[in-house]
């Protein structure tokens, strides 16, 4: 399609300026009609929602016992292509011992989340948070999981209840496609 | 027509002459014949632009040269495309190709830099590395910890402008940039003025380098898709659906009917977002600032509908090998189809603001480009179509369902700033019509393959630990495993021709991967368009180009 002869040709000078004090008187009425949606969102008066989808700040899940859901499987560790978790399993049981995240080199895409299994890392709609120093921006658990926006500190509930205590690696071995 | 075409290949080359793929050819060249075959390829197969030029590292790999060098050629007639291989050794030098190519200068350095690659007529600046550094980075044996303190700037301009005392010079040097409003990121123009005019040009790119090819060397296929998020940061979805479309091209794989839809819808919207940004950064670069913000307000309404998909307004990763990240949410694609409308409304008031008026037309009708040298220079999107060259992948070589919808491609005819901008706003109209086909039949079905070594099996089924959790298990350690083999697969960006060279080797990470920026070739030719016009015309015809430096520098 090659493009209109029309839209070669140009507008008088003073007709151009009529044209675009049209469209902006124009839509300076329709702001005040609310054509654009409510008035007050222009203004700031009003927090602008964020979507429950938005992929923001980690969180790690915890059990209805109150500790971590994570059982160390370093799936997520592995996946991550910005190579920003770190996990130290835990020495008597399957828990994690320390779960780092350094905030400035995760690209929040989403894998982890994908990559686990037992739905124990989220991301959750809060915004990634400021600092002051380097130290600031490396996340621990008690961060992670307990920080106040999650349900008060008591964190988030995972979806998946599991019930073994076993360590992952037994289990996973005992088990036939069968069962 | 197409057989007498490959019969007369196949009569000059002999048995080094193959067919990979349909559109997809390659030639075994020698050093020694190289720049006959590539004579013979350009002025009598009409292979007139040059794609790209890519080099490989075979230290890995039991071959008797070192180096591999791919020419990447296309024929616009024909749509095809030719790989050309030499092979050579750290010794050897390469003959040049600026004479038939202008645009491979460039690519040429680019292959010194990297590869350290020497040429017959004498050595090569860098250009994307600073000038201080030492080593060549893709060589598989570099030592990527060894840290290297570079200072000094990069004097581009003749060391006789600093002169301070004596009689005022005629020209001086003006320099723009690293950082500076009028481009998207950070590059460096220098440009020599005499009074108004400017007389020369002095491009340095680089400052963006992240090593995105080094990087791709170490990382398995699924996650590279986060880190192609930030090649065109505009439009992040149509490099996902570039970068997945080249691994399950390799795989020979199929995706299913509903993922091809999603990512015609999800690619069209982000060429109209990527389209808003150039055409309304370019209004307020010259003065219109207002324009800017109506149409930040319209990618605003995209953004919202990006984040109720995927949970990201800009760096989206939605795709993966095989499909699709997740389904369309209930409700989404009504709100879709509210959305274009609403666009549709207010963009003729934008256009009504900008197409006819004399204050716009005499700003943007200013440095032309022919057809020619375009197609010299290897411009591609449209830039290119600009020119009046009728060249869009979607039309040409339909991927996905582009071959049911209904669109056209605008076509400018004078190659100015204004004819960009006009091809650029046509081509929203289009892109939001091609929206509402595929959402009005939209295919029901899986939104990825189901097939357990490509896609991850659904989550219900993983927690309970069965097969579907060894599945699980194995395709995220070990990853998808594309055959060995090498492909070269390009999609139409919002910018030109993006397109993605592979070379897999049968393992979970890619042992080569070059990215094929539309904007590499289109920044190249700037001081050529800019010569003889004014600073502000200098101006529009950055913005008008619409270059990325995340593209560009990699």
């Amino acid at each position: 399609m090659i493009l209109k002869r029309e839209l070669y040709q140009r507008h008088g000078y003073i007709k151009g300026l009529f044209i675009i004090l049209f469209i902006h008187l124009r839509r300076i009425f329709h702001y005040f009609l609310g054509s654009y949606g409510p008035l007050h969102r222009f203004f700031n008066e009003k927090k602008v929602e964020v979507n429950e989808k938005y992929r923001g700040m980690l969180a790690l899940t915890v059990k209805e016992s109150g500790e971590l859901q994570c059982n160390s499987c370093n799936l997520c560790q592995t996946y991550c292509p910005a190579d920003c978790i770190h996990i130290v399993p835990g020495k008597k049981t399957e828990t994690p011992e320390a779960f780092e995240i350094e905030i400035l080199r995760c690209v929040f895409c989403g894998l982890c989340e994908e990559a686990c299994p037992i739905d124990a890392i989220r991301h959750t709609p809060e915004m990634p948070r400021t600092g002051h120093a380097e130290q600031d921006w490396l996340v621990g658990i008690k961060e992670l999981a307990y920080r106040k926006s999650l349900n008060g500190g008591k964190g988030l509930l995972s979806k998946v209840h599991l019930k073994t205590k076993r360590p992952l690696e037994k289990n996973f071995k005992n088990i036939s496609p069968e069962a | 027509m197409a057989n007498e075409f490959f019969q007369k290949l196949k009569n000059y080359f002999g048995n080094q002459f193959s067919e990979l793929r349909p559109h997809e050819l390659v030639v075994k060249s020698s050093l020694e014949s190289l720049s006959d075959h590539l004579k013979f390829l350009k002025n009598d197969c009409q292979f007139v632009l040059l794609l790209d030029i890519c080099g490989v590292d075979n230290k890995e790999r039991d071959f008797s040269k070192r180096f591999e060098v791919n020419y990447h050629f296309l024929n616009l007639e024909k749509h095809l495309r030719i790989r050309v291989k030499v092979f050579l050794d750290e010794t050897e030098r390469l003959p040049s190709v600026v004479s038939l190519w202008k645009g491979a200068e460039w690519f040429e350095r680019e292959l010194w830099d990297m590869f350290g690659v020497s040429f017959e007529d004498g050595p090569r600046e860098r250009l994307l590395n600073h000038h201080e550094f030492q080593g060549h980075p893709l060589r598989k044996d570099f030592d990527i910890e060894n840290r290297q303190k570079l200072s000094t700037p990069v004097n581009l301009a003749p060391e006789s402008y600093k002169k301070l005392k004596g009689p005022p010079p005629e020209s001086y040097w003006l320099n723009i940039g690293p950082s500076h409003p009028i481009t998207k990121g950070s590059l460096r123009i220098m440009v020599e003025l005499e009074g108004e005019k400017i007389k020369d040009a002095l491009l340095e790119v680089g400052y963006l380098h992240r090593g995105f090819e080094k990087l791709c060397e170490g990382l398995k296929y699924n996650q590279i898709i986060p880190h192609t998020d930030r090649l065109n940061y505009c439009s992040a979805a149509l490099n996902n659906i570039g970068w997945c479309k080249a691994i399950e091209d390799l795989m020979d794989l199929e995706i299913p009917e509903r993922a091809k839809a999603l990512r015609m819808v999800f690619g069209e919207l982000s060429r109209v977002v990527d389209h808003f940004i150039s055409i309304g950064s370019m209004a307020e670069d010259l003065g219109a600032p207002t324009g800017l913000w109506f149409f930040l307000e319209q990618r605003e309404k995209i953004c919202r509908l990006f984040e109720k998909y995927c949970g990201a307004r800009v760096s989206l990763s939605l795709t993966r090998i095989g499909g699709m990240s997740q389904d369309l949410p209930i409700g989404w694609a009504n709100e879709c189809l509210n959305v274009v409308k609403s666009l549709k409304k207010s963009l003729e008031d934008v256009s009504k603001m900008f197409s006819q008026l004399p204050w716009w037309m005499d700003k943007t009708r200013v440095c032309a480009i022919t057809a020619k040298d375009a197609l010299a220079w290897g411009f591609t999107g449209p830039c290119l179509r600009a020119c009046g060259i009728n060249y869009d992948l979607r039309k040409v070589n339909p991927y996905y369902f582009y071959d049911d919808v209904e669109f056209e491609i605008p076509l400018g005819s004078n190659g100015d700033v204004y004819d960009r901008y006009l091809v650029r706003s046509e081509e929203i109209k289009q892109s939001l019509k091609i929206v509402t086909q595929v959402l009005d039949y939209l295919p029901p079905g899986p939104h990825i393959v189901e097939d357990e070594r490509i896609a991850l099996p659904e989550k219900s089924l993983v927690h309970k630990r069965g097969e579907a959790f060894n599945q699980h298990n194995d395709l995220i350690k070990y990853g998808v495993r594309p055959p060995v083999g090498e492909i070269y697969s390009a999609t139409e960006g919002a910018n030109g021709e993006l397109g993605f060279y592979v070379q897999s080797i049968g393992e979970e990470t890619p042992y080569r991967v070059k990215v094929r920026p539309p904007c590499f070739p289109i920044f190249q030719a700037y001081p050529e368009v800019v010569k003889g016009s004014s600073l502000s015309d200098a101006y529009a015809t950055l913005t008008s180009m619409n270059i990325i430096p995340g593209e560009l520098d990699r």
